[in-house]
């Protein structure tokens, strides 16, 4: 049978279960576009590009699939790239068809031209231009098995217009992959595990740090089996939030937005195992100590820490480590962190309060201040969705579209107002999905995270961090939102109850004072 | 320390593979003192040869950043003492006078060959390993050095090891 190249794509999409594209449209992307519609396939339209690609994270980090971005030729392309360098930095799965020029156009900075495989080579896991249209099926084949398989990754495929025009034989059977270089690793190594064993049966202080892995590798039980089958305690970096699910063995939050005693934790051990995290600075803040690395990426392994290497997947991993380690006999004593609440309005309580409040809801962050509080707030087996690698504002709201698409669940966004006026667009977005979001703006008239930063380290000389905003009253009435608004931690309770218990999109202003700290006393992490 | 290594790599020959391999030194800030490139063998495959100065910690990063590469189908540090190098130097030198005539005897002594002559200018052509180039043009520095290309090291293991072999790709 001969169909066009459009339609090639589309059938393989479908082929390959994708349920929803997340995306925006334009005339070199049109041909998918058409097929798309009769397909089936749901598309949801974002009011950006890059909240387009931030939705399709969101959706693969709350669920099991990979996401799929749409986006035309040029600056639609363009836009994504944000979101390509986030999915890079946190390892999300994620296939991207962008539209380009004709063939015979490429290279002459044609209208809406731009060399997108180019510019996201330093953070895809890989791309394609495809130039033949008998390419198409295999490509798109290999580009979700790449995206999905080993460490994932956001993988880019940039098809011309006529590419998407012109007709293929489907007769012919699709080529065998032809991917001679890419090694996807097995199962760990019976040696590495052996070794790993063995270092792990001589620390009298073992501790492990589980990362984003944890979730990647869908090892959550696995790690809680292991933990408390040996004693062996654990604290998480950002990105390993909520997969620590042995509550008494969870020491908390490790790096310089963690905790102090967790903190403590990682000085005090003799032997770090380090469980789906990359043990970046930011985590482990360059202590170098003896340590064990189980990753599904060998290059982490030796990058920030040295280590032995466990090469493979992290459930397999632990499991096969279950008949190698033996118990340790130490006693782990937990100290709650004590914040002590202010007087006002303390976000930290305001978030200990909306902990208290949740039930199944997906909780996605956004960066700043905000997210360091909603951290130490919100009990830490709750999982936080958010853009741990590269740390990009108006993240949580698309991201939150996405995860409610996949979920059917309702979704809780934290953000500030910088962050949250940079995606305020998607309001509209979630507004035409009918989803239940609420949408707490942690609201202190400036970009608090950077204005902290310039108190404490550039003599209070405040440079470009005051910010005016929309009223949000108005913002909610426009789209057709409820609307609350807190200054006073009394306040929380009840608003939070009320929030809770409505339905359709809810804004939540909460009114902190912009010398508010995210770090009392602690230091800074940029 | 840093030592000079060598490494090996085994690509398939797709567009963009060479700037996803230079990209990554670049992005990574590794500090590549040459590279050539050409094909091999074996049918779809081409072989970049990579000269390097770091310590062993950087080559154990250098090789499993590229081995990370989808593109890349096998990267070996070829052991110094069992590998051949060579590489293709390209002297042009101002030659006039009685300087002409040393000039002329240096590159006999190094069994260079003189590819191009002018009445003011000798342009010789050297092959050899890395350190026999380098001596070459550390001799030819007083004549008055105009021009100099280099092809960038290109280097094999000796005896009957062979890399393609091992990596087992593509059609010969
Ligand atoms: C896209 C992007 N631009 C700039 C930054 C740098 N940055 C980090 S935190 C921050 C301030 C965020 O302000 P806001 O969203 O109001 O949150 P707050 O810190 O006040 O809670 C900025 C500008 C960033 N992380 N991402």
């Amino acid at each position: 049978m001969r169909i066009s190249g459009a339609k090639a794509v589309i059938n393989t999409l479908k082929e390959q279960g994708v349920e929803v594209v997340f995306g925006y449209p334009g005339a070199n992307i049109a041909p998918l576009y058409d097929e798309l519609k009769k397909s089936g396939i749901r598309h949801v339209l974002t009011r950006s590009e890059q909240a387009a690609g931030h939705a399709a994270c969101g959706y693969a980090a709350s669920g099991k699939k990979t996401c799929v971005c749409f986006a035309t030729s040029g600056p639609g392309a363009v836009n994504l790239i944000t979101a390509v360098a986030n999915a890079s930095a946190d390892s999300v799965p994620m296939v991207i068809f962008t539209g380009q020029v004709e063939t015979g156009r490429i290279g002459t900075d044609a209208f809406q031209e731009a060399d997108i495989t180019g510019a996201t080579m330093p953070f895809s896991k890989y791309n394609f231009l495809i130039k033949n249209p008998s390419d198409i099926i295999r490509n798109v084949r290999e580009a979700f098995y790449i995206a999905s398989t080993g460490r994932k990754g956001p993988v880019l495929i940039d098809i011309p217009f006529n590419i998407q025009t012109e007709e293929i034989d489907t007769d012919d059977e699709a080529a065998e992959f032809d991917l001679p270089g890419y090694k996807v690793p097995g199962n760990p190594k019976l040696k590495e595990l052996n070794e790993a064993a063995n270092l792990i049966n001589q620390a009298s202080k073992p501790l492990i740090v589980a990362g984003g892995g944890v979730f990647a590798s869908g090892a959550e039980e696995a790690l809680k089996l292991f933990m408390e089958s040996f004693n062996i305690p654990a604290v998480y970096s950002m990105m390993g939030r909520g997969a620590v699910a042995s509550e008494k063995l969870n020491l908390g939050m490790a790096g310089v937005y963690g905790s102090d005693f967790a903190n403590k934790a990682v000085i005090d051990s003799d032997l770090l195992i380090l469980a789906g995290s990359r043990a970046t600075e930011r985590t482990l803040m360059g202590i170098n100590k003896k340590s064990v690395h189980i990753d599904i990426d060998p290059a982490e392994q030796g990058k920030n820490i040295d280590s032995l290497g466990v090469t493979g997947d992290l459930k397999a991993a632990l499991n096969a480590l279950m008949l190698l380690v033996k118990r340790k006999e130490q006693s782990i004593k937990k100290e709650p962190e004590n914040l002590g609440f202010h007087e006002g309005l303390d976000p930290i309580y305001f978030f200990s309060i909306l902990s208290d409040n949740l039930k199944d809801e997906i909780i996605t962050a956004d960066v700043g201040q905000n997210l360091i509080w909603a951290l130490k707030g919100i009990k830490d087996s709750k999982r936080i969705i958010m853009s741990g690698g590269l740390g990009a504002m108006g993240f949580a709201l698309p991201a939150a579209i996405g995860a409610a698409t996949e979920s059917k669940k309702d979704g809780v966004v934290i953000c500030g107002d910088g962050g949250f006026q940079m995606s305020l667009s998607e309001l509209a977005t979630a507004a035409s999905l009918k989803l239940n979001l609420k949408v707490i703006i942690m609201d202190n008239s400036s970009l608090g995270m950077i204005r902290e930063l310039q108190k404490d380290e550039y003599n209070e000389n405040y440079s470009a961090v005051d910010l005016t905003g929309p009223k949000l009253k108005y913002i909610a009435k426009a789209y057709g939102a409820s609307y609350g608004e807190i200054s006073k931690n009394e306040e929380a309770e009840n608003e939070l109850g009320k929030m809770m218990n409505t339905e359709g999109i809810y804004i939540l202003r909460v009114i902190t004072d912009p010398d508010e700290s995210a770090f009392r006393g602690q230091h800074h992490g940029r | 320390m840093e030592d000079r290594h060598v490494l090996a790599v085994l690509v398939a020959n797709r567009t963009g593979v060479l700037n996803r391999v230079t990209g990554l030194y670049s992005r990574r800030g590794f500090n590549i003192e040459a590279l050539s490139v050409g094909t091999t063998g074996r049918e779809g495959v081409s072989r970049i040869t990579i000269t390097l100065k770091g310590d062993k910690k950087e080559v154990d990063q250098i090789t499993k950043q590229l081995e990370k590469l989808v593109d890349v189908i096998a990267v070996k540090e070829l052991p110094k003492e069992a590998t051949v190098g060579r590489e293709v130097c390209f002297v042009k030198a101002a030659a006039k006078g009685e300087a002409r005539e040393r000039l002329i005897q240096l590159i006999d002594i190094f069994r260079a060959s003189i590819i191009d002559a002018a009445s003011d200018a000798i342009t010789a052509c050297i092959i050899g390993d890395t350190d026999k180039t380098e001596a070459f043009l550390k001799l030819a520095e007083p004549f008055g050095i105009l021009e100099v290309v280099r092809s960038g090291l290109m280097a094999i293991e000796r005896g009957s090891v062979s890399m393609e072999e091992e990596a087992d790709c593509g059609n010969k």
